[in-house]
């Protein structure tokens, strides 16, 4: 009996011993990453992460630099990048923010793109990256090909026939419903305006209103959140789900007192 | 709090030990069941002193040295006297066993709680396929809310749901449903009912603080006997109308260290028909109800009793909602231990803890789909969990002191799923996991301060803290009140006094101060988009809702002869934060007119008389009858009070002789046109019904049951019915009782 009773205490104390060794291990920044992919360009490593897998709609985008020689991270540099999706008959780019010229506390360089398509039958993503390192004041170019880009319904197109009938598209994006929960949700819109192929500026000076409903029951929603511009074409605000179902969301967007249009999206949980 | 209590004690105490008396302590039973008789009077010849039996039949009395004879009476029972002699310091034993005058009635309701006016006693015949709330009903100012022909909830004088408390045996217990489609009164069976103990508004907060009034429900316990018998009875009844079926049996075994009983009923009712003999679709059901009970004498002075109470509804149509009830379920348990004279300063205490569990499903299967092509479940359940402890202080009737700490946990969860067709269900947390728990210190204080004069004082001080748990619906609720952290504390103190005047012996005259809180319901504080079918608007609870409060002063007069009883109540209650839904938003969709919120409504008034009268013209006619009427208005909304009853009446007329017993009752209400307007209700037109019943003794431990309710047929719903569904149209019953007696002993 006193064996027995010794063996256990034995047993836990070395589940404790073990349980603290685990936890005393070093939290690394890009622990919580994604790795996209890593490319080397004359004596440089850059390395692409996201939260999540890429998608279509509004991704973060967090680049790493690390000297191969000296295996230290590079800080104190610029980027710019240029995701371009090749499709057989065209190419076309997408909405994109920084990265910063400054890296964050983990020394990693955030940015944020819009992807408004997936990749697959119809085309390939590569993202194009230029790398001025400050300290050894080296110029690198290095490209990740074939990212994957999973398709999602977050993305819609709102087209807007201005004064003289010239069509204006607008690329809006819903971001932030992956898990939906009953309750106030936050949410990102994102709207951009696509000028060319290759050039998506931000729209900034818009007004939106949101609009919830449960075709099922015929209802809306209480204490939802009208989005409100904050930066890089985001508008933030709060979608109000009071039970689970399927919900459509409609955003209707306006430029002072002239309305662009409305999109719909359906969230279904 | 004890500090107090104990510095109370003494100074109460300190009056009454310097005069030259002794006790006589005693109880009143029935002859033939032993049963305690409520109520009954207790008189000492040429003088002005006297009181009435509690709950148990006990009463104690303080004399001055001497010879006296002591008389004991109660309506319906021939009156006993018994000589006794005091001498200082000591206390005298004795037991009244009083004999029914005619054939014993097996139903009686008692009234009590009307403080020191005296216990009312009702005497009312019931038929073997009478519910709880057809006895509740029968006390003066109690109406019932009817959803259907099942589970009607009791309502005192306007006032039901949070404002009320209801207990059984002292025990909290808490419905399941959010519609309040399971008042607890649903859960107890009549044949298992000895009587009920009720409070009017916070003239009685013993079991808890409340605004609007208390019921106990106390149930039949098994009893003690010389010998060791076995006493059985069995009973089955049809009702014509709604073709209701019922069985119901009793079984006791008494010895004279124990008793055991096992009680049960089962019923089953199909849709009834209205006088227009169009049948009410929805309003069947099918209960069955079993009670154990057994008590064990400890010693001379203490006793231990363990209950048990299981009851199960299936299949239970509501007519006015678009929903029935799948099944409703309560388990609940009780284990007490009471003793009496443990010393000369606490004449009694009782310790009691116990547990109960409501589970209740609430589905719309078995009917048409109303709309979207969908159906819809709201299973809600409720845990309950608690303890008291009573103690009785004095050394004399002239002054005692009551005194009760109460505690209990009780936990409530429900949801609601709808399942449209070819898409996601849809779920929302209706009832957040709320998590409450109570603890409060309760006491009484009465005294004779000189003689004719009666000071009856009580005091109660809870403590409530109350949350939400379930995390989603948190989620909901932070949408409405994203800074509260729905968690709430609160304080609340009721208070009232008695003064008694026994103006002359026959005329007693009580004028009442109360001062009560109540704790707003968990719909009420964290209700989420809960449907009412008389508005048809959601409501949102409110977790800012302040604690409702009241103030009430009462004036009641009773005549009491050996002929009977006559009295006439006057009362005002004016009530602050009174919780009330207002309209936040009038978009109607499918089946809702919008949505409500339950905000703090200001100022409401209830003012009211009921008049009421017991008369024996001979020794076999009695009449009873009574007339209700009051008023309610709500200052910010400019509208009368919803459920609020209209002028009522009732008068029953019976014959009793030692072989059979005939009753003849009516019962009308005058229009109600003072409707609440905010709260969707239409006027109710007047009625008057009538109904005839019997009872005939067939052999010995044989008896047939016989009556028709709504003889005139009449097509009547009453104000307080959901929906304005019609009530049952005119339906024969009989029933048969067959006891122990048959054998022949």
């Amino acid at each position: 009996m006193k064996l027995r009773i010794l063996l256990i205490a034995l047993a836990g104390s070395l589940i404790m011993i073990l349980g603290c060794e685990d936890s005393e291990k070093d939290i690394d920044a890009t622990e919580d990453l994604i790795l996209i992919g890593s490319a080397v360009d004359n004596e440089l490593t850059v390395d692409l992460y996201s939260d999540e897998g890429l998608k279509v709609g509004l991704n973060k985008l967090y680049f790493e630099l690390t000297d191969i020689a000296s295996e230290d991270q590079i800080t104190e540099a610029q980027i710019t990048q240029k995701p371009i999706m090749h499709m057989e008959t065209m190419n076309h780019s997408c909405p994109v923010a920084g990265p910063e010229s400054t890296s964050n506390s983990d020394g990693l360089f955030e940015s944020e793109v819009v992807f408004i398509m997936a990749s697959g039958m119809m085309g390939t993503w590569d993202d194009t990256v230029f790398v001025e390192n400050y300290d050894a004041n080296t110029f690198h170019t290095v490209v990740f090909e074939n990212l994957t880009v999973q398709e999602t319904d977050m993305k819609k197109n709102l087209v807007f026939e201005d004064a003289d009938t010239n069509q204006v598209i607008y690329i809006v994006t819903l971001n932030g419903l992956d898990d939906p929960k009953v309750g106030l949700n936050d949410l990102v819109l994102t709207v951009h305006k696509k000028q060319t192929m290759m050039s998506f500026p931000e729209v900034a000076d818009l007004s939106v209103s949101i609009n919830p409903q449960m075709p099922d029951m015929g209802h809306g929603s209480e204490g939802n959140v009208d989005p409100v511009y904050t930066e890089n074409g985001k508008y933030e605000g709060g979608v109000a789900f009071s039970m689970t179902g399927y919900w459509t969301i409609d955003f209707t967007v306006s430029q002072g007192s002239e309305e662009l249009g409305t999109v719909q999206y359906a969230v279904n949980f | 709090m004890q500090l107090i209590s104990k510095f109370l004690i003494i100074l109460i105490l300190g009056g009454s030990l310097v005069a030259q008396t002794g006790m006589v302590v005693g109880q009143v039973v029935d002859r033939s069941t032993g049963l305690p008789l409520v109520g009954a009077n207790i008189m000492v010849q040429a003088s002005n002193l006297g009181t009435a039996a509690d709950l148990e039949g006990l009463f104690i009395i303080m004399l001055p040295e001497g010879n006296a004879i002591i008389s004991c009476s109660m309506i319906g029972y021939a009156p006993v006297t018994h000589p006794v002699s005091v001498i200082t310091g000591e206390t005298r034993d004795l037991t009244f066993e009083l004999k029914p005058v005619t054939i014993e009635s097996k139903h009686f309701v008692t009234v009590q709680g009307e403080k020191t006016s005296g216990h009312m006693l009702g005497h009312l015949q019931q038929t073997n396929l009478s519910t709880t709330e057809n006895l509740i009903s029968m006390i003066e100012g109690v109406s019932l809310i009817a959803r259907g022909s099942y589970a009607q909830e009791p309502s005192i004088r306007g006032m039901s749901g949070g404002r009320m408390n209801v207990t059984i045996n002292g025990m909290k217990s808490f419905g399941a449903c959010t519609d309040r489609m399971d008042p607890i009164t649903s859960y107890v069976e009549a044949d298992a009912l000895n009587s009920i103990e009720i409070g009017k508004g916070a003239l009685s907060i013993q079991h808890g603080s409340t605004v609007g009034g208390s019921l106990n429900l106390t149930m039949n316990q098994p009893k003690y006997a010389s010998q060791q018998s076995t006493h059985w009875q069995i009973k089955g009844g049809l009702d014509h109308g709604s073709r209701e079926r019922k069985f119901s049996f009793s079984w006791n075994r008494t010895s004279p260290g124990s008793g055991l009983s096992l009680s049960g009923a089962y019923r089953k009712a199909e849709d009834y028909a209205a006088a227009d003999k169009q049948i009410v679709p929805f309003t069947g059901f099918e209960k069955m109800n079993l009670n154990f009970g057994y008590k064990k004498r400890l010693n001379q002075k203490s006793q231990l009793l363990f209950e048990l109470v299981s009851d199960d509804a299936y299949d239970v149509g509501y007519s006015a909602l678009p929903m029935d009830v799948g099944y409703a379920r309560l388990r609940m348990a009780g284990f007490s231990i009471n003793t009496s004279g443990i010393s000369p300063n606490i004449l009694k205490a009782e310790w009691k803890v116990y547990g109960n569990a409501i589970d209740h499903w609430m589905d719309d299967s078995k009917r048409e789909l109303l709309f979207m092509d969908m159906h819809m479940d709201m299973p809600g359940f409720t845990r309950t969990a608690g303890s008291y402890i009573d103690l009785l202080l004095g050394k004399s009737a002239q002054s005692l002191l009551k005194l009760r700490s109460d505690f209990y946990w009780t936990s409530s969860y429900a949801d609601m799923v709808m399942y449209p067709e070819g898409s996601s269900p849809m779920e929302m947390v209706t009832w957040p996991g709320v998590e409450r728990w109570n603890m409060g210190q309760f006491m009484e204080y009465q005294s004779i301060i000189i003689p004719k004069i009666n000071v009856n004082l009580s005091l109660r001080y809870d403590l409530f803290h109350s949350m939400a748990t379930n995390e989603m619906g948190q989620d909901e609720l932070h949408i409405f009140y994203p800074d509260n952290d729905l968690e709430r504390l609160d304080h609340l103190l009721s208070a009232n006094a008695h003064l008694a005047y026994n103006v002359t012996n026959n005329w007693n005259s009580v004028l009442s101060f109360a001062s009560g809180q109540r704790m707003p319901t968990v719909s009420e504080a964290y209700g989420y988009y809960l449907y009412n079918p008389v508005d048809g608007y959601l409501y949102l609870g409110n977790p800012d809702l302040p604690v409702e409060a009241s103030q009430q002063v009462e004036w009641q007069n009773s005549l009491t002869s050996s002929h009977g009883r006559m009295s006439l109540n006057l009362y005002f209650y004016k009530f602050s934060h009174y919780i009330f839904g207002q309209i936040m938003s009038e978009d109607a969709f499918s089946y809702a007119n919008g949505w409500k919120k339950y905000v703090d409504g200001g100022v409401a008034q209830i003012s009211g008389l009921e008049w009421s009268i017991l008369h024996r013209f001979s020794p076999h006619f009695i009449f009873q009858g009574g007339v209700n009427y009051e008023e309610s208005y709500l200052d910010d909304f400019q509208d009368f009070l919803p459920l609020i009853p209209p002028l009522e009446v009732h008068g029953s007329l019976t014959y009793e002789s030692r072989r059979f017993w005939v009753q003849m009752d009516t019962r009308g209400a005058a229009l109600q046109a003072n409707n609440s307007k905010v709260s969707g209700e239409n006027p109710t037109p007047a009625f008057l019904t009538l109904n005839l019943k019997g009872e005939l003794d067939l052999l010995p431990g044989l008896k047939l049951n016989l009556g028709v309710n709504n003889l005139t047929n009449q097509l009547y719903h009453e104000h307080l019915d959901w929906g304005d569904v019609y009530r049952p149209g005119r339906s024969g019953f009989i029933s048969i009782t067959l006891d122990n007696g048959i054998m022949g002993q």
